[in-house]
């Protein structure tokens, strides 16, 4: 479309409109392998004006688009297939911290960890901790409620999210939330955090910090069968003590950390260890690290190792969250798959999960947010061999039907894009599927905004009646 | 919600039942009014409906499994019931709004209420993990689930809390828990003279940001409340809540008798602050900033300073909120409370009809309003009476 190209190269600047295949390349795919959509062209404006003005050019253009952060997310959310893609990566200024009340305001593309290094000059951090975090912006955590290791004790992107300003896909400017006190009315911050880029741009965000804690410690347990460490987990739960981070990686998982550059001193004959932080102050925090280490060992952890110093604890969380990257010296590709069951399903979870794998001649690692009962079953594969990327492909699907059978949901933190797309009728009756429509429609009437994903298209029944039962007449 | 309740009530006591009273509405457009408990006596605006939906005999708890710190409620289950239940397995709902405790999780959810727990837990929104609800189509949604985790589509959940009811009524509703603390304490901080507050405040609005201090609840008590509660004989005082292990409780009171002289309270002074509001005119939350919380009380306690009209008033100290409870005569105050600083927010909970009048429909506007048609296209559920009405 080089009509549409020409307008916003007069925004933007000729350099920062991408329309020929080459230069297309690197925003083909996400961080998910296994996926390739090519925009008709990429546009990246740098400032809140020129976006403004981008969004308003296509709504005028009647053209699609797909908003697009750091391109690190996990379910293909961000892929444009022949629309146009709107980069939001120049967009980096943080406007504002407010150390008093305890919030700041920043672009969409603040990298995550960009935040952070401000907020801690005022002894505050921003609680979202997703692995990408070196990477990815916080407009991209709050388009998919991202989450991270540390939000079991303090939630996702959604609760730390008290305001934002928001460029619907017709143009409209609409602010959600505030950013102190109360607002009335519907929730529709709430909506728009985890909407994946369908119910338009946030130009600006206003976030949630916390004060740093006081005191941290961190333990490793190690146990000679998943299931041990599954049950010491729903065991920990229970208690009530929340650990700022519980996190779980079987044997197959550590020995592989343990053979790469991020070896963090792991046991490479266990079958799982729990990772788990205790944070707060320090009155009492012992008596807490005491009652967990007790629990692992009842349940039968071989040793408990609790980091004497900031550097162990640094080097035992390396090996957590550099585990990906240990994976990817397996083979080309790596799967990550994201779902969640109740927690006290972990352990009938995981060994289906090692059932499944063994049936499809696959090992599937597991490294994942144990107390959430966040899994996050991943597969090192080679997609270029057409067999056995299928296998893959039916390994995911039965690990998905069998998390939903547990109780659970597709997804925790990496959102439904298009990888998700086909379980959601497996998750949600057609009524509801149909609301959610609904809502999107609300946002954005004319499906322009990152349209095909997160709900199937056949859901939607805005184009013929509507349910059963509809009103007639007028209401006196 | 609203306390007359005039219209004739029908009772479903099933999730079809409900969904075949919503259909027969939007079959003969009849317009309703959804209720719980009717214990909220004028709690909302005046709602201006033909019939009266109570899903107060659709309750009882569907699913609970300790193990997992989630509970399923139908929404007519009363929070009481959701006490005593959690309460034999060790846990708790972190939600302590005002009112009865007969009212219902259904209500409490529908209008996102909170209470001073809402410091530690959060409000609704933090809590509820998945939701039914019947639509003013008569359709049902079962957005969210039972897990603590979930980003699976458009956010219907946080939609349907806080919807008053004008999106359909909410059926269930499946919660997070907390277990309940080793050691829960109640202490007072009482001042003094009035003089002693704008120096305490912002030294305790200082020290809750500090990492140091991690509490339940943390709210400033007028006089009039404070004497109601039985904690001074009308001077200003601050209520914390403490609760955790021996060692925890322990450091949190030195940290705490570092600002002022705290005295161990009976805890029951939190069940009869959410119960100040019996028989009030007006209540109304004014929220804001954290830093001008101190400006905020001191404006609200001069602006409604009358001697023809009773005023209470407590403040969630994190939260820059605080809530202004009006017996008697509300005209003389009214202006005052009608005036609002640079961010700062207004929410009414309880207002005279003609006061009503005049306010602004959040459900009626813009994107609101809109959402609004897509799922209650003649609203159907909880019509607000006419502006002039």
């Amino acid at each position: 479309m080089p009509m549409l190209g020409t307008t916003l190269a007069r925004i933007v600047g000729e350099r920062r409109v991408l329309e020929r295949g080459s230069s297309l390349v690197a925003y083909t795919s996400d961080g998910l392998p296994g996926y390739s959509r090519t925009p008709s062209l990429a546009v990246f404006p740098g400032s809140r004006e020129e976006l403004i003005s981008v969004v308003r050019a296509l709504a005028e253009a009647g053209a699609p688009f797909v908003p697009r952060g750091a391109g690190t997310g996990l379910s293909g959310g961000a892929l444009a297939d022949g629309t146009v893609l709107i980069g939001l990566n120049r967009l980096t200024r943080i406007l504002s911290i407010d150390p008093v009340n305890r919030i700041a305001t920043v672009e969409p593309g603040v990298v995550n960890t960009s935040l952070q290094k401000a907020a801690a000059h005022h002894g505050l951090h921003y609680a979202p901790d997703p692995s990408s975090q070196s990477a990815c912006t916080i407009g991209g955590n709050v388009a998919e409620n991202a989450g991270g290791p540390h939000c079991l004790k303090y939630g996702v992107t959604l609760n730390h999210t008290v305001a934002a300003t928001v460029i619907l896909p017709d143009g409209e400017i609409v602010t959600l939330g505030a950013p102190v006190g109360e607002t009335p009315g519907y929730d529709l911050l709430g909506a728009f955090v985890g909407s994946e880029g369908c119910f338009g741009i946030a130009l600006d965000c206003t976030v949630r910090l916390l004060p740093n804690a006081p005191a941290v410690r961190t333990l490793l347990a190690d146990f000679m069968s998943i299931d041990a460490a599954a049950r010491a987990t729903s065991a920990i739960i229970a208690t009530g003590i929340l650990p700022a981070a519980l996190e779980m990686m079987d044997g197959a998982a550590v020995r592989l950390v343990e053979a790469s550059v991020y070896a963090a001193g792991y046991p490479t004959d266990c079958e799982a260890v729990l990772l788990v932080d205790l944070d707060g102050v320090v009155d009492g925090l012992e008596d807490d690290v005491t009652a967990v280490a007790s629990l692992c060992r009842e349940f039968g952890a071989r040793a408990v190792r609790i980091a004497s110093d900031a550097a162990e604890r640094t080097l035992l969380w390396q090996g957590r969250k550099k585990a990906f990257g240990a994976m990817g010296r397996a083979a080309p590709h790596l799967v990550l798959q994201d779902a969640v069951v109740p927690r006290t399903r972990l352990p009938a979870i995981l060994a289906e999960i090692g059932a499944i794998g063994a049936k499809h001649g696959l090992a599937v690692w597991n490294i994942f947010h144990a107390g959430d009962g966040n899994l996050h079953p991943s597969v090192s594969y080679d997609a270029a061999n057409a067999d056995e990327a299928h296998r893959v492909h039916l390994c995911m699907t039965e690990i998905m039907q069998a998390c939903i059978r547990e109780g659970g949901t597709i997804t925790g933190e990496h959102g439904v894009g298009l990888d998700k797309i086909d379980y959601m009728p497996s998750l949600f009756d057609g009524d509801t599927l149909a609301a959610m429509c609904r809502l999107r429609d609300v946002f954005d009437p004319g499906h322009r905004a990152n349209r095909g994903k997160v709900v199937p298209i056949h859901s939607c029944r805005e184009w013929h009646q509507a349910p059963a039962g509809r009103a007639v007449g007028t209401v006196p | 919600m609203n306390g007359e309740y005039t219209a004739p009530t029908v009772h479903p006591r099933t999730v079809g039942e409900v969904q075949s009273a919503m259909r027969d509405a939007a079959a003969d457009a009849t317009s309703l009014q959804i209720a719980g408990a009717m214990s909220w006596s004028g709690g909302g605006p005046p709602r201006h409906a033909a019939r009266v939906l109570s899903l107060r005999q659709l309750a009882g708890i569907s699913t609970y499994v300790p193990g997992d710190l989630t509970i399923t409620a139908y929404a007519g289950t009363s929070l009481a019931e959701l006490s005593h239940a959690t309460a034999a397995h060790g846990q708790w709902l972190g939600l302590d709004p005002a009112g009865e405790r007969h009212g219902t999780i259904g209500a409490t959810i529908s209008t996102a209420s909170s209470g001073p727990l809402a410091h530690a837990f959060g409000t609704p929104r933090d809590l509820v993990l998945g939701l039914d609800a019947v639509t003013g189509y008569g359709e049902t949604v079962r957005p969210g689930g039972r897990v603590v985790k979930n980003v699976a589509g458009f956010d219907l959940v946080r939609l349907f809390t806080g919807s008053w009811g004008t999106l359909g009524p909410i059926t269930s509703i499946t919660l997070r828990l907390r277990a309940l603390p080793l050691h829960d304490v109640t202490l007072a901080i009482a001042l003094d003279e009035p003089a002693q507050l704008p120096a305490l405040l912002p030294a305790l609005l200082h020290a809750l940001r500090q990492p140091t201090l991690s509490l339940l609840a943390c709210e400033w008590v007028d006089g009039a409340t404070s004497r109601a509660l039985g904690i001074s004989d009308g001077r200003d005082a601050v209520l914390v809540r403490v609760g955790g292990n021996d060692s925890f409780v322990r450091g949190q009171r030195g940290v705490l008798n570092t600002l002022a002289s705290c005295q161990p309270c009976d805890p029951a002074v939190w069940g009869t602050l959410s119960l100040l509001d019996a028989g009030a005119v007006a209540v109304i939350r004014v929220s804001g900033s954290v830093s001008e919380l101190p400006a905020r009380i001191t404006r609200l306690r001069q602006a409604s300073s009358s001697d023809t009209v009773r005023v209470a008033m407590h403040a969630s100290l994190s939260r820059g909120l605080v809530r202004v409870i009006v017996t008697g005569a509300v005209n003389p105050v009214r202006a005052a409370l009608q005036g609002l600083h640079d961010g700062e927010q207004r929410i009414p909970e309880r207002l005279p009809n003609d006061w009503w009048a005049t306010e602004p429909d959040p459900f009626g506007v813009g994107l609101a309003g809109r959402i609004r048609s897509a799922f209650d296209p003649h609203a159907l559920c909880n019509p607000r009476m006419a502006a002039n009405a």
